[in-house]
């Protein structure tokens, strides 16, 4: 179509040359108007659409990877506003969401245990783990900034802490013969373990973690709780300090003592 | 070993057998045949699959054994690029004769066994020496069952040491091995082997060959 | 996977042997154990055919490990094989024949208490009854060492002073890292007593 009109409009201008009166330029302006009206607007491509139809896309893969990351974002943004409405059940809280609407409160609510930098961390699990013989730390950061120190304890167990900056968010303790790995080779913190005596322990080692809490003093939380956890490497082999005995109720003493690090029965501390 | 003496899940061992053809290739050409075989197989998209593997041949002959009596055979067989994987022993029979030999492909006796590291060790305890030993260092593909294996074979200037120095590589070719290990009485397979050993013609020529006549 | 130690327990004159078996069953009830499926520990004896030195290799499976089997030489050298490795034997017969009469096999009951597995076997030898195998897994444990003194509280409870002593065979390996293997070395050492009583017992035929 343009082709025809592109066409038409020579023949007026060489009509144009002949005649060269005023009259006929402006018949002639129309004309340019009217041609323009008919090619039409340029259609609009969004930047994705221009390069799906470049043809040198064929040997690249940008447009499906594109595409990809879109739809991963989506599903992100569509499971995180699933968990905050999840998480925002749960009232009980130790430190404060940061509310990303007032950017002016959430430096006054953080504590200063969360936003102690990653190399500090390494920096203390690097220390710890060469204070302690018998204890084998490493720190992984698989998702961002929070670390997940994997201890093993001698033969005996081995220990996943979730951090927060320097603030113990999630402890799993499971057997010397148990991993903390899903079959794809990923970190599961979440599976328990198939013994009772972990799954005990992993409750104490929880209810250490709150007690161990210092808002000021992170650092000294964390070795605290790391001594204390160091204290389970006799879990089979010690006998109660209170009752002498081995087993009650067929289960080790799994409980060790906050101050003197002594094992006791779950049901002896009553 | 009666089914009864076994834990219920233990029972009826199927006999596996290998169908096998075997040919080589020079060095010079084996690319050419890698990437035929790369559009021809399954999981063409991936890269290649590698293997790295010794293995050790050790026989076990009795004391009073006649001239006749053939040693018994175990093949162990380690993989150098996964240290943690188990170690196997293979027991290979001898090519069967059967159907007026009209099979295409040389069928034998096959068992894969895993077992634990300390392998080598048990059997020279049970009475076996090592016969000998090599490295098969190449690219395997799968095609349905059929399993394509392109690779070359290394000697070991001193047995049992598998360091990169001690290694010398044997020939100037790579062999090629077309094979599938099936339940007893598949006799089908033998055609498709054929068919499929057809496709690499011009490159390669896998034949059915009897170790015994070698 | 933990650590497991197994007991002869003796038979008492005048008693049978399914007789102990139910006592026991029902003191292990009576502690907390629970029912959980039955098991079975099976041996089979295999002689070298004209090998100098002549060599025995036994074959074991355990129903706790169904997929693997267990080849132990004389020497206690153990190797852990898938149960192919059965078939592997089958091969062999030019080589290493099996005993006569020579299968025994200890199965049972088996229970669970907390982290504890119990186990109490009936050992049968070529089809009679010949004693009675209690063992006793605890397995959040793989050091042997580490829970012997727990271990101990608990067999003791269940069979007494037969338990004094840690298993002969577990004895130098208190300190490694426990292995399914070790299990079945204690079951070979039983087996074999079994066997030399059945044949002092009984005249060679």
């Amino acid at each position: 179509m343009p082709t025809r009109r592109f066409n038409m409009l020579g023949l007026r201008l060489s009509r144009f040359a002949e005649a060269g009166t005023r009259s006929k330029a402006s018949a002639l302006a129309s004309d340019l108007e009217k041609t323009g009206a008919s090619i039409g607007s340029v259609q609009l491509f969004s930047n994705i659409d221009n390069l799906s139809l470049d043809p040198v896309d064929k040997n690249t893969v940008m447009h499906s990877q594109l595409l990809q990351s879109y739809k991963w974002t989506n599903k992100m943004h569509e499971l995180a506003s699933q968990a905050v409405s999840i998480l925002n059940q749960n009232t009980l809280k130790r430190t404060q969401v940061p509310r990303f609407s007032s950017s002016k409160k959430q430096k006054v609510n953080t504590l200063a245990a969360c936003t102690i930098s990653p190399a500090l961390v390494d920096q203390l699990v690097a220390q710890l783990d060469q204070t302690y013989t018998d204890l084998s730390i490493s720190i992984q950061r698989p998702l961002g900034n929070c670390g997940v120190m994997q201890i093993e304890l001698g033969r005996t167990l081995r220990a996943l802490v979730v951090l927060r900056g320097l603030m113990i968010e999630w402890v799993k303790v499971k057997g010397f013969d148990e991993t903390f790995k899903t079959e794809d080779g990923q970190i599961d913190i979440w599976s328990a373990s198939r013994y009772q005596v972990f799954q005990k322990v992993t409750d104490n080692a929880e209810a250490a973690s709150l007690r161990f809490f210092h808002p000021l003093m992170p650092q000294l939380a964390i070795k605290s709780f790391i001594m204390w956890l160091q204290a389970y490497k006799n879990l089979f082999s010690a006998p109660c300090s209170k009752c002498g005995k081995y087993l009650q109720n067929n289960m080790p003493p799994t409980w060790r003592d906050y101050r003197s690090l002594e094992p006791i029965h779950d049901v002896c501390q009553m | 070993m009666e089914g009864s003496s076994l834990a219920p899940s233990l029972k009826n061992i199927a006999p596996q057998q290998e169908y096998l053809l075997q040919g080589s290739i020079l060095d010079a050409h084996r690319d050419t045949l890698l990437h035929r075989l790369r559009g021809l197989c399954d999981n063409a998209e991936s890269s290649f699959e590698m293997f790295n593997d010794y293995e050790a041949v050790y026989t076990l002959r009795n004391s009073s054994t006649t001239q006749q009596n053939d040693p018994f055979l175990f093949r162990v067989r380690r993989a150098l690029d996964h240290p943690d994987a188990a170690d196997h022993i293979r027991y290979l029979g001898n090519a069967e004769i059967g159907l007026g030999d009209r099979r295409p492909t040389l069928v034998r006796a096959c068992l894969d066994v895993a077992c634990s590291k300390n392998v080598r060790e048990f059997l020279t305890e049970m009475g076996f020496r090592m016969d000998h030993d090599y490295v098969a260092r190449g690219v395997f593909f799968h095609k349905g069952r059929m399993k394509v294996m392109v690779y070359k074979i290394y000697k070991l200037i001193q047995p049992g040491i598998t360091d990169a120095k001690n290694l010398e590589q044997l020939g100037n070719s790579h062999v090629v091995e077309l094979s599938v290990v099936a339940p007893l009485g598949q006799e089908q397979i033998g055609e498709d082997m054929k068919n499929f050993a057809d496709q690499l013609k011009p490159l390669v020529l896998l034949e059915k060959l009897d170790h015994k006549n070698l | 996977m933990g650590v497991s130690c197994v007991y002869s327990y003796p038979v008492p004159e005048g008693r049978s042997g399914a007789q102990v078996v139910e006592v026991l069953q029902k003191q292990v009830e009576t502690l907390g154990g629970i029912k959980a499926g039955n098991f079975i520990v099976d041996c089979e004896t295999y002689q070298s055919v004209m090998l100098n030195p002549p060599k025995t290799l036994h074959i074991l499976h355990n129903s706790e490990h169904p997929a693997s089997c267990f080849a132990i030489l004389d020497s206690g050298a153990t190797l852990v094989a898938d149960t192919l490795f059965n078939g592997l034997v089958l091969y062999l017969k030019n080589f290493y024949q099996a005993r006569k009469g020579a299968k025994i096999e200890s199965k049972g009951q088996r229970f669970q208490l907390s982290d504890f597995v119990l186990k109490i076997g009936s050992v049968s030898l070529a089809g009679s009854m010949k004693g009675v195998l209690v063992e006793v897994e605890y397995c959040p444990s793989v050091v042997a060492a580490d829970c012997w003194n727990l271990m101990k509280e608990l067999l003791q409870s269940l069979i007494g002073n037969v338990a004094e002593n840690p298993p002969p065979s577990l004895k130098p390996k208190m300190d490694e890292t426990y292995t399914p293997a070790m299990t079945m070395l204690q079951y070979l050492d039983h087996f074999n007593s079994f066997r030399t009583a059945a044949a002092m017992g009984q005249p060679l035929r």
